[in-house]
């Protein structure tokens, strides 16, 4: 008998991300993270009789801008529904959200496959919506504790299809959207603050079949290292029950991070179920087609786009451009440092390591101004510092600023290229070191790197490496 | 259109509330009323010119993005059975239980 063909693993993914607003979705709380429990609350989002929403245009803004960068068409109406469902962090009874006319549909999203290369996760829409509040389930025994601080805070939901095939593939998914959001500056993506939030659909199926097996949904996934983990979890779940004969349910998982497992939440509930119907109190949401231009013309250049500049236009490779523009921050900085003069592929180098390695030290601070780092790699291309040199003194210009010749200088490390000073250094290694001196004038010429070395130390750094190793030359040969 | 017993509990199920076997066929023949003056309405036939009338505005309105909460008569505490160290209280959700034993 023939094995049964392996399992293919589907996933789709509703991405929801929390808009970067000051105030609410509908209302004039703050909608900052951190602020102690329920004290960023009013009579709109905690549901109290009477009170009505008002929309927060700038939301309606940036998730306009978030849709276009994802390659949505923007529809120039769509409408609220109220989405009706019990639970304690949800006092109004009924979320805002949109439902048969959403914000945007029919994007798209390339990422890099770690399986398949460049991949397309299609993004079937994309609509508005309010956030719940927070539910903390192990504060006080035998009681959950309910924060509504976060009940109102504007959110949009990206959804995809069925795309991927991988729990890794997911992640690669959900790392470029971030990258994606985050240049368009409509969110902050902190997924430690909850600003972006996963619930992934999966099924299993044989590979080769047509039809998608019955899915379940994972939620509490809070952490880009959880969504492998999680949707590994969930996927190898489902192929033990199938395999022992048994059937997947539809329904809510939740995943816990502790014990690396996930567990039922609720019987999934169909859309029906939510009972959605517009909003009463919401006219519907009419976009002008300046009003879309505008926020078009608001969007900066796309990684994707930025990526392919650079290595067209400073003659970078693929991988060193990926680099350089996983960051908006740090692709605008490089940009700032060539435009001050640096050479090109010199500043992409000092931008991968020095500057990247002491942002990461520093809250991803770029700590040394452009201007100063184009000076910087100018010195040493001009032969004044020594890499060495120029790395300590990027250094000091992080720490305490300044200019980096005037820092070079008071460090004295400016590099010494008079020949009789050059020549003094040389010599007086040569005389400390006769057997070396013996063994590279018998053929053992690879010495000389030892000779530059001794130099180096000798001048502390200080020696013009290329003149030293001028006069190293002749005077071994002589 | 009739709504049946086994309709009105799957709906008092997502309603969180508790009804008798006693109040079944009451519940069930009202909703059949609702739901058969919906279908009366969706009869009519909204296609031919007829506009449905919405009050207020015609399109949403924006507010401009600042923080400027309407304050509440009474603090949060007040609105609660229960409230500590900030936070309202509700019994233990299911899927947690023993999530801190």
């Amino acid at each position: 008998m023939a094995a049964p063909a392996s399992w293919e693993t589907v996933i789709g993914l509703e991405t929801h991300v929390q808009l970067r607003t000051a105030s609410k979705m509908f209302c004039g709380c703050s909608a900052a993270f951190g602020a102690p429990p329920n004290t960023n609350v009013c009579p709109v989002c905690l549901g109290l009789p009477g009170a009505l929403p008002m929309a927060n245009g700038l939301a309606l803004q940036l998730a306009v801008r978030a849709a276009l960068a994802l390659g949505c068409t923007v529809h120039s109406r769509s409408v609220f529904a109220r989405k009706n469902y019990f639970y304690p962090d949800l006092p109004k009874g009924y979320q805002i959200s949109q439902f048969e006319q959403p914000l945007a549909t029919e994007g798209s999203l390339s990422y890099l496959s770690p399986d398949r290369g460049i991949a397309t996760a299609t993004i079937q829409r994309l609509h508005v919506e309010e956030d719940a509040g927070k539910s903390l389930h192990d504060r006080f025994p035998k009681h959950t504790a309910i924060d509504l601080n976060r009940c109102g805070v504007p959110l949009v939901e990206i959804v995809t299809g069925p795309d991927f095939r991988s729990p890794q593939e997911a992640r690669a998914y959900l790392l470029t959207l971030k990258q994606v959001l985050e240049y368009a500056a409509v969110s902050d993506c902190d997924m430690e603050k909850g600003s972006l939030r996963v619930d992934a659909n999966v099924s299993v199926r044989r590979v080769g079949r047509p039809e998608l097996g019955t899915k379940t949904e994972v939620k509490n996934i809070n952490s880009f290292a959880y969504v492998e983990k999680a949707l590994t979890v969930e996927h190898d779940r489902q192929i033990a029950l199938l395999e022992g004969g048994g059937t997947v349910e539809q329904q809510t998982l939740l995943y816990d991070a502790k014990t690396n497992s996930v567990r039922p939440q609720r019987a999934k509930e169909a859309s029906h179920d939510y009972r959605y119907f517009p909003d009463p109190d919401l006219p519907p949401l009419v976009l002008r087609e300046e009003f879309i231009a505008e926020q078009q013309a608001l969007l900066p250049e796309l990684p994707a786009k930025k990526r392919e500049r650079f290595v067209e236009k400073y003659a970078l490779s693929v991988t060193d451009a990926a680099v350089l523009t996983a960051d908006r921050s740090v692709a605008d900085y490089y940009e700032a440092v060539v435009h001050a003069g640096a050479d090109a592929k010199a500043a992409a180098n000092w931008v991968m390591t020095e500057v990247l390695a002491d942002a990461k030290d520093h809250a991803d601070g770029l700590r040394v101004p452009a201007g100063a780092l184009a000076n910087l790699i100018g010195l040493v291309r001009g032969g004044t510092l020594s890499h060495q040199a120029a790395k300590r003194v990027f250094g000091e210009v992080a720490d305490h600023g300044g200019e980096p010749r005037n820092v070079a200088e008071a460090l004295g490390l400016i590099q010494v290229a008079d020949t009789g000073v050059v020549t003094g250094w040389v010599s007086e290694v040569l005389v400390s070191h006769p057997t070396e001196v013996a063994r590279y004038r018998s053929g053992e010429t690879k010495l000389l790197q030892f000779f530059l070395g001794q130099v180096m130390k000798l001048s502390r750094g200080k020696a013009d490496p290329k003149l030293a190793q001028r006069v190293l030359e002749e005077k071994l040969v002589a | 259109m009739s709504v049946t017993h086994d309709e009105v509990l799957k709906i008092a199920r997502l309603a969180e509330l508790d009804v008798s076997e006693e109040a079944l066929p009451l519940l069930a023949e009202q909703m059949s009323r609702i739901l058969e003056y919906v279908a009366q309405i969706n009869a009519v036939p909204a296609s031919e010119g007829v506009k449905p009338f919405v009050p207020g505005p015609d399109a949403l309105r924006f507010r401009a993005d600042e923080v400027k909460p309407i304050p509440l008569a009474f603090g949060p505490e007040a609105l609660a059975p229960a409230f500590k160290d900030g936070f309202f209280l509700v019994p233990k959700l299911g899927a947690f239980e023993g999530a801190d034993s």
